[in-house]
């Protein structure tokens, strides 16, 4: 069980999802208890779905997510800065004593006091502080940033699916649109979130939001879960955009059973000349 | 034969002009929240809207109906330009068959006829037009009646617009700052002045906007099946275009390029080589901005920098 766990129950409860199991268990009530910073976002998801004719999200709502954004990018950028600038600084420093210490007109006597020296050095230092205890600690500490990284990005993913569904809820086709960016803003692997976006593709009346979908479909590495709804909605779809748009989404990433299905029933049924010059073009570009 | 039939043209159009007569009304609404956001739905069945953005707190509409014979005039209009042009092409094949629709067309209203001797006529003045205001929110309906109705609508500039417009003429706006959804099947949507974000359709006719200063909030995008797309913005604006247009043209009056995948490119996506079929083309310009979607299947795209 992980936050992501408790958060896809909340949203399904929200949303009264019926397939979804709706019960909250005596161990995920335990898990919410152990985890405060989880209470809090479970708070924040119900005031954000209670708040009643929520036009748009809120320029507060927008500040934060962009200053989760700009904190990550920050705290990754200094971490990187950091290890360059103390490796760089650590070769500088050697490169320079091994070039003195090789150099020939150096008198032994001269290179023995500053061995000598060094090691005084060395020997203070890693008397009053421990040198490799010291780096251990900063390699915690970054694996510590790190992680905090991917949490916040976990987090910055997940207010993006929160937002994308708010908006996609949305009378409003403008909303809607931006709906379908938010959750271009996301990997998709929300499955509430994947399951809207195809039911909207679905009935959406908007031509614009529909394309848009496609469009983000489209930049998926992977559609076999939706391909078999995908080439049900194309065959049925009467818009003559949207069932191109359709069409290249499968004939692009779709596996070569539905292609072949696609193109069967494509021949098969009673086309417009719109319809049929595309299909010809790609019966023509599929022989390349 | 071809005067025999322009001579009946001209007598079906003279006397459907004689039938057709308008009924104007105008009406005002305070708003019940002044300086709140405020809402317009629009959805006519057949007509025409022209809606203006003003500086003042009501919502000011001037309505005009017209009987459905202006319906017919209009149409009797139509074939009239169709036969002119099919003269000057010299060509004139259809003629013949354009006379004897409208021969059947005006006998069919003839047969409809009966005598009304020692009768009045009374005009329709009623309105079949629905208009409510609720905190903020009008809804203006007119749906499907004999009625020709053409809107005149003035509202504040921030005012949110949701249109439809099913038959009839086009769809007009001017100065408003607010987001706009419009929908036309048979007219154009033209816009001056607008901010967006702004999700219009029509399916034959053209979709020309010219924005004032891009809303960088949330996307744009204009559809049309077969009509034209045409864009002006602001020298000075950030946006991202996109333009999806499968049998037009696209003329761009931008500095910036756009840059497109091509027809067929082959794409490597998780050791999986696949082929592209198509693709968008994009211009950033000014180094991008919110996004501006622009998709035709027919039509041709203009972007124009004003």
């Amino acid at each position: 069980m992980n936050h992501q766990t408790i958060i896809d129950w909340k949203l399904s409860n929200i949303n009264k999802n019926v397939t979804a199991e709706l019960v909250l268990t005596d161990e995920m009530q335990q898990y919410i208890e152990f985890h405060p910073e989880l209470v809090k976002e479970l708070a924040f998801i119900d005031a954000f779905w209670q708040q009643d004719n929520q036009e748009l999200p809120s320029s507060e709502l927008d500040q934060r997510f962009y200053n989760m954004l700009s904190q990550a990018q920050n705290a990754q950028q200094n971490i990187d800065t950091n290890q360059a600038a103390k490796q760089s600084k650590q070769v500088h420093i050697f490169t320079v004593i091994k070039n003195w210490l090789s150099t020939s007109t150096i008198k032994p006597f001269a290179q023995f006091a500053t061995l000598g020296l060094v090691f005084l050095l060395g020997f203070n230092a890693n008397d009053s502080r421990d040198e490799i205890g010291q780096q251990g600690q900063n390699l915690a500490a970054n694996l510590a940033a790190k992680n905090g990284i991917d949490n916040l990005q976990q987090e910055v993913s997940s207010l993006s699916a929160m937002l994308a569904l708010s908006m996609l809820d949305k009378s409003s086709a403008a909303e809607r649109l931006s709906g379908v960016a938010y959750s271009q803003q996301t990997d998709l692997t929300d499955p509430l979130l994947m399951k809207t976006l195809m039911s909207t593709l679905e009935h959406d009346r908007s031509t614009a939001v529909k394309l848009a979908i496609i469009n983000t479909l489209n930049n998926l590495p992977d559609i076999s879960e939706q391909e078999h709804q995908l080439l049900a909605f194309t065959i049925k779809e009467n818009n003559t955009l949207v069932k191109i748009e359709l069409c290249r989404l499968l004939f692009n990433i779709g596996s070569s059973v539905t292609k072949n299905e696609l193109l069967k029933a494509l021949n098969e049924s009673e086309l417009n000349p719109d319809m049929a010059e595309f299909l010809q073009r790609i019966n023509a570009i599929s022989h390349i | 034969m071809k005067k025999l039939n322009l001579t009946l043209l001209g007598l079906t159009l003279s006397a459907l002009m004689q039938n057709a007569h308008a009924i104007e009304k105008t009406y005002s609404l305070p708003l019940s929240n002044p300086g709140e956001p405020v809402s317009l739905e629009i959805e006519v069945h057949t007509g025409a809207i022209y809606i203006e953005g003003f500086d003042g707190e009501s919502i000011e509409v001037t309505a005009t109906m017209e009987e459905i014979a202006t319906n017919e005039l209009n149409k009797v209009e139509r074939i009239i330009n169709d036969v002119t042009a099919e003269l000057s092409d010299g060509r004139g094949n259809n003629i013949e068959k354009i006379g004897e629709i409208i021969s059947g067309h005006t006998n069919k209203h003839k047969r409809k006829l009966r005598s009304a001797e020692g009768l009045k006529s009374v005009k329709n003045n009623s309105m079949q037009l629905e208009i409510e205001e609720e905190d903020n929110e009008v809804e203006i309906s007119s749906e499907y009646s004999t009625q020709n109705v053409i809107l005149h609508i003035k509202v504040p500039k921030r005012t949110r617009l949701d249109i439809e417009l099913y038959k009839g003429g086009d769809v007009e706006i001017n100065n408003i700052s607010g987001a706009i959804e419009a929908e036309a099947f048979k007219g154009s949507i033209i816009a001056n002045g607008v901010s967006g974000p702004m999700v219009a359709e029509t399916h034959n006719t053209d979709i020309v906007v010219s924005f004032d200063v891009l809303n960088q909030q949330n996307p744009t995008s204009l559809t049309s099946h077969s009509g034209n797309i045409d864009i002006s913005i602001n020298k000075n604006t950030s946006a991202k275009i996109n333009v999806q247009s499968y049998k037009g043209e696209i003329f761009s009056g931008l500095a910036t390029e756009f840059f497109a995948s091509e027809d067929v490119q082959r794409k490597n996506k998780g050791g999986k080589q696949k082929i592209v079929i198509g693709g968008m083309m994009s211009a950033e310009v000014n180094g991008g901005g919110q996004d501006i979607t622009l998709a035709t299947y027919n039509g041709n795209v203009y972007v124009r920098t004003k």
